[in-house]
């Protein structure tokens, strides 16, 4: 069987270790509030239990004395990350469970393996920092992807399946 | 001194784990949805204080997509310089860890 290596969320925790304070940062923070509906239904408790897997989750938070960092990392497709940040910012001051947050100004940052024009423009028009990280595996993974559809590499794996097939393999 | 076989989260309540030693296992559970064993890799860490108590036991997900938050730390065994604070949501497709590494000497 192929197993589905986990890249986006290795880059995240790739890019916090790296780059970060230790201790400052926690990936993978549910943002918004709970319907108030809900709570007046099943109570705090319950109704935060119940609705948190709903939640959208941004990829990090970094607290800083003045400065509350929402960061987005995206490998692939940054367009997408410039929304999701706008979306998160959106929903920053109606979240009440952020962690270690205690009224400081809001940030956004969005990290990717490089910048293309386009979403630099966008990025910079909405005041978000721009970060370059290209740890060494992003860069064979691009490079691979980049190979996927030329006559070689599908010809290596139009073998490898057929291989798998003859042998039983999954 | 707590001797438990394993730690099971609690959904909305974060523990606090201190990891020693890891490895990295296949295992065949199986599907509940094929009705098969298919192959699985777990990580498996063995945890020597949860929050804040010492125990003899172990931390493990075969969720690989967790498993990646622990990725930066796993050469060199970085891990035993931090706790790792993680907070489970939700079950099944929908569960979600959130993971906040500490460094020990900040304690």
């Amino acid at each position: 069987m192929t197993e589905r290596l986990e890249r986006e969320r290795r880059y995240v925790a790739d890019y916090a270790a790296q780059k970060l304070p230790p201790g400052s940062y926690i990936t993978n923070v549910a943002m918004g509030a709970i319907p108030a509906e809900i709570i007046a239904k099943y109570g705090l408790e319950a109704g935060r239990k119940l609705f948190q897997p709903s939640r959208p989750r941004i990829d990090l938070v970094h607290w800083l004395p003045n400065h509350y960092y929402l960061i987005e990392c995206k490998i692939r497709e940054p367009k997408q990350a410039v929304g999701d940040l706008l979306y998160y910012l959106g929903l920053a001051p109606a979240t009440y469970d952020l962690p270690n947050y205690d009224g400081q100004k809001y940030m956004a940052r969005l990290v990717v393996p490089w910048i293309i024009p386009s979403v630099r423009t966008a990025a910079e028009h909405y005041g978000f920092e721009i970060v370059e990280f290209l740890p060494p595996w992003v860069e064979d993974y691009v490079r691979e992807r980049q190979h996927y559809f030329s006559r070689e590499y599908k010809e290596v794996r139009d073998e490898k399946m057929r291989l798998r097939k003859s042998l039983g393999v999954e | 001194m707590v001797l438990q076989s394993y730690v099971e989260l609690k959904p909305g309540v974060p523990s606090r784990m201190h990891f020693v030693e890891h490895w990295v296992e296949t295992i065949s559970p199986t599907d509940p949805l094929l009705g098969r064993a298919l192959p699985k890799r777990r990580l498996r860490f063995a945890v020597d204080e949860l929050n804040g108590q010492a125990v003899t036991t172990y931390y493990s997900t075969m969720s690989q997509k967790h498993a990646a938050d622990f990725e930066p730390y796993l050469p060199d065994k970085k891990y035993r310089s931090y706790d790792f604070i993680v907070t489970l949501s939700g079950s099944g497709w929908q569960t979600e860890y959130q993971v906040q590494p500490v460094p020990r000497a900040v304690r």
